[in-house]
């Protein structure tokens, strides 16, 4: 907690957080083993920004996480500063309800998914102006016990990058084509022109084989995201 | 006009339309079709079977649209033309002639509202472009506008009250108001386009003898024409047309009532019979 | 729709489509709206919008363990999300001192100090509207203190359920088996917790409250507090207790003279498997609703109107549930009021603007209050 934060009501500067005891009790009622996968995508659902997407992933298989994403896209808008011949583009992620990721850990997977995008947004074609987009992680949870002591953020990164596809598509803003990304065992791997171009490529711990595995196993799942995505657009 | 190439109607982001160049023969004369990106679409180069094309795609959701293009602009297509003009140098076939067919794609949200001009893909404000702007400040040389819309289009959702709650003070929550200067350059909320008309811009003829204060008054919704880009900061307007200018003011420097034109130079207020001096613009 | 007076000459006037009008003239796309009983959203003067609501119960298992109530409000485009969390607090002994005070006054004074027999919750509220990590606006920071306020004075929590009346986790050394004693459910007459008894009143739930807005298109007090108001109700506090072993409670006991350094020590945790609802007063559960006051301006309805209503009498209508960016930039008066269904008023703001508010106005509104209270109560 800050030292003082005197425009947000923190609440006593002297006040523990709670904490809970550990499951050593074990729950009975917590592995209920479902298997299924969910996949609910969602656009335009936010009035006040130009796009916007809400992506609800359940996949207990690859990733192994059930994830909630509110993306919002605002802009192209003003920039203040000097003249700009085509946009500047920022991403910001926002931890929801649970304080899960730390904000380096969100700098960082903001800072790889600005390189994504800015190799598929049609930049040019804004000129000074500013495209904001900003992702809101309602929830994420890990379903599998393994994973869970890591804590990878990598496994949201594949919904993250279809959850700003879509807000993107949702705004008109002009994109090359449909960038989505698949996950293996801590690497991810983006793709557009289907799976032709990679165009961005996150390392992870975790025990992948080699890059020729990853890579078609990620092609396999960006090209399921693009299937989703592609449906998602015409049903509209 | 007669293309025999087939567009698909509607299109998702990423989906090939159709190759840069494509021949045609029609009674011993073969005819070049040259396909030009327009807005939301892009030119690529697609690997396909191996062979590397250059192939335009489309970069929006929407519906194709296909015109036939006559005077293009020689400056930005160089490079088009030249290799064009490669391709004829090779079929040495005097009788051949080009076509430059614009591709573009309308966004879908455009498409809903009739009369709109369906050229804007999107909605940022272009050189030429007429739009609507409100007068924050003026000086003696110049007025200072924050463009509000560009004409027929509905500007960016996300700038306005809605988002950024600048108006007044509504029952139970204070209003959002926009005055924090933030770090982070794009970040801040509710910043417009901002736009600048000096006063030789105002109108047409007398340019130098204009007074900002009988033609514009701060709150005044003004008609006008983008100039040029502009600097970082600000758009250049103009109003030197006889349809551009104020549309909608209201008396008393914006306290009073609603003001109607009455001729170019003079709004009138229909209930009381005031009248007060603006640049109007014609309202047909 | 046309902006200028149409002409008799066979001309094409400008034209503005409604959506660019409602940006830069929104009085004039407003009072044509009014014109025909109507407003820009189609509702009806006193209409509200929808509200729909769900909570933790219905998607329990999306959230994490700190997360003791939610609730997810959705009215038109707007969704409203409510998370309360808690930390622990140790207060001072102030309790006694306080009763013993409150003997002796009277009158104002008492009521004053019936305040601080009440608790309230630490809202932060987040609008997402584009702008990063920049500080909070004032739109922001006034809705969290007012929640803040309104609810402290509302009486809605007491003091005494934010009490922690924590046990103790005795393991049994032998069989290696641990459980947790709370001192209500004992009948056991245990040493420890009757001692730990004794230090009971120090610990103090306090409750944040943590309110994100998407889509906002129009004034949000009212929306946030009926969600807060939502997710209070929904709230289960933890059981909490300290390991027997973690501190020693009987060193504390025994050596008096340090025991408030001592105290620092205190280890609470709290059980995960068990948790009791937040004890609210029920009778003082209300709901915000706010409206708009605004005269109906002839200059800049058609001037065929004009003519037909002579009466050069301002015509005032009451709006509900003010919403879209022409109304509330065009409307100085409004009315904000807290109450249940009853009529058990708890909060009241008017501003008054540009437009006369007569009692007519305030009647009706505080009418419609009830009705809207009466409805949203059936929602919790």
């Amino acid at each position: 907690m800050n030292v003082q934060d005197r425009r947000r009501l923190l609440g006593p500067s002297n006040a523990k957080p709670i904490v809970f005891s550990a499951a050593t009790d074990i729950q009975s009622s917590e592995p209920k083993k479902d298997e299924s996968s969910s996949f609910i995508l969602n656009s335009g659902l936010i009035e006040n920004c130009n796009g916007s997407s809400l992506v609800e992933i359940r996949d207990p298989k690859v990733t192994q996480h059930q994830t909630s994403l509110i993306t919002s896209v605002y802009g192209p808008r003003a920039t203040k500063g000097s003249f700009t011949s085509q946009a500047s583009l920022s991403i910001q992620l926002k931890n929801g309800s649970s304080e899960k990721y730390n904000t380096t850990e969100l700098k960082e997977v903001s800072s790889f998914l600005v390189n994504v995008f800015n190799s598929v947004i049609n930049l040019s074609r804004y000129p000074k102006s500013g495209i904001d987009i900003f992702i809101y992680i309602l929830y994420d949870k890990v379903l599998s016990e393994e994973s869970k002591k890591s804590n990878n953020i990598s496994a949201i990164l594949p919904y993250c990058i279809s959850a700003i596809t879509l807000a993107l598509i949702n705004a008109g803003i002009e994109v090359d084509d449909i960038a989505t990304a698949g996950y293996y065992k801590g690497d991810v791997i983006s793709f557009i022109k289907n799976g032709e171009e990679v165009i961005g490529y996150w390392k992870d711990e975790g025990n992948c084989e080699s890059f020729d595995v990853a890579l078609e196993h990620c092609k396999t799942e960006a090209q399921k995201f693009k299937n989703l995505i592609t449906t998602h657009i015409l049903e509209e | 006009m007669s293309i025999n190439f087939k567009f698909p109607e509607s299109v998702i982001p990423g989906q090939l339309l159709c190759p840069a160049f494509d021949i045609k023969e029609e009674n011993d004369k073969s005819i070049v079709y040259e396909y030009i990106a327009g807005p939301g679409t892009r030119l690529q180069k697609h690997n396909l079977n191996g062979t590397v094309v250059n192939i335009i795609n489309s970069t929006l959701v929407g519906t194709v649209k296909i015109e036939e293009d006559f005077k293009m602009d020689s400056s930005n297509l160089d490079e088009l033309n030249e290799t064009a003009e490669d391709e004829k140098n090779h079929s040495n076939n005097g009788t051949r002639e080009i076509k430059k067919i614009k591709v573009s794609v309308v966004h879908k949200r455009n498409n809903t509202s009739s009369e709109v001009d369906n050229e804007l893909t999107n909605n940022l404000p272009k050189e030429g472009d007429i739009v609507l702007a409100k007068v924050t400040r003026i000086t003696l040389q110049n007025v200072s506008l924050e463009i509000l819309a560009v004409e027929n289009s509905p500007v960016p959702i996300d700038s306005g009250v809605g988002s950024n709650g600048h108006g007044v003070v509504a029952a139970g929550a204070g209003s959002g108001s926009a005055s924090y200067s933030v770090s982070q350059t794009s970040s801040d909320f509710g910043d417009p386009f901002r736009g600048t008309l000096r006063s030789q811009d105002v109108r047409a003829t007398e340019r130098d003898s204009v007074k900002i204060i009988e033609c514009f008054k701060p709150g005044d919704i003004v008609r006008a024409q983008i100039l040029s880009l502009g600097d970082g900061v600000n758009y250049y307007l103009t109003t030197a047309k006889d349809d551009l200018g104020v549309v909608f003011a209201k008396s008393g420097n914006g306290a009073g009532n609603q003001m109607y034109a009455l001729d170019w130079e003079t709004m009138v207020v229909p209930s009381t019979g005031a009248t007060e001096k603006r640049k109007c613009a014609k309202p047909f | 729709m046309n902006s200028i007076e149409n002409s008799v000459i066979d001309v094409k006037p400008l034209v503005f489509p409604k959506d660019v009008l409602a940006r830069i003239s929104p009085d004039l796309i407003l009072q044509r709206y009014l014109s025909l009983n109507l407003r820009p959203s189609i509702r009806s003067f006193d209409e509200f919008r929808d509200i729909s609501v769900s909570n933790i119960d219905d998607i329990e298992n999306e959230f994490a363990d700190n997360v003791l109530g939610t609730n997810i409000l959705k009215c038109g485009k707007t969704i409203i999300i409510t998370t309360i969390t808690a930390s622990i607090i140790k207060e001072e002994n102030q309790d006694e001192t306080f009763e013993r005070y409150y003997e002796d006054i009277s009158g104002v004074e008492r009521r004053r100090n019936k305040v601080s027999e009440y608790g309230s919750v630490y809202p932060v509220v987040e609008i997402e509207r584009g702008r990063g990590n920049a500080p909070p606006s004032d739109e922001e920071m006034n809705i969290g203190q007012k929640l803040h306020d309104n609810i402290l004075h509302s009486g809605l929590i007491s003091k005494k359920s934010l009490k922690v009346d924590y046990g103790v986790r005795i393991t049994d050394l032998e069989t290696n088996k641990s459980k947790i004693i709370y001192p209500e459910e004992d009948e056991i007459n245990d040493v420890p917790i009757l001692q730990l008894n004794h230090y009971q009143k120090n610990l103090k739930y306090v409750l944040h409250a943590k309110i994100t807005v998407f889509s906002r298109t129009g004034p949000l007090f009212d929306l946030c507090w009926n969600s807060l108001t939502y997710a209070l109700q929904n709230t289960k506090l933890p059981k909490a207790f300290i390991d027997e072993k973690a501190v020693s409670l009987k060193t504390i006991i025994r050596s008096r003279g340090k025991t408030t350094e001592l105290r620092e020590n205190f280890n609470i945790i709290c059980d995960t498997n068990t948790r009791v609802p937040l004890q609210l007063n029920k009778e003082n559960i209300a709901y915000a609703s706010n409206y708009g006051i605004v005269d109906l301006d002839y200059d800049l309805i058609d001037t065929e109107y004009e003519e037909k209503n002579n009466d050069n009498d301002k015509k005032t209508v009451l709006l509900a549930d003010i919403n879209t960016e022409s109304e509330e930039e065009y409307i100085n008066s409004s009315i904000s009021i807290i109450t249940n269904k009853y009529g058990n008023l708890k909060n009241i703001i008017v501003l008054g603007g540009t437009s006369k508010i007569s009692m007519e106005i305030l009647k009706k509104s505080i009418s419609l209050s009830k009705i809207r209270a009466h409805d949203l109560e059936s929602k919790a």
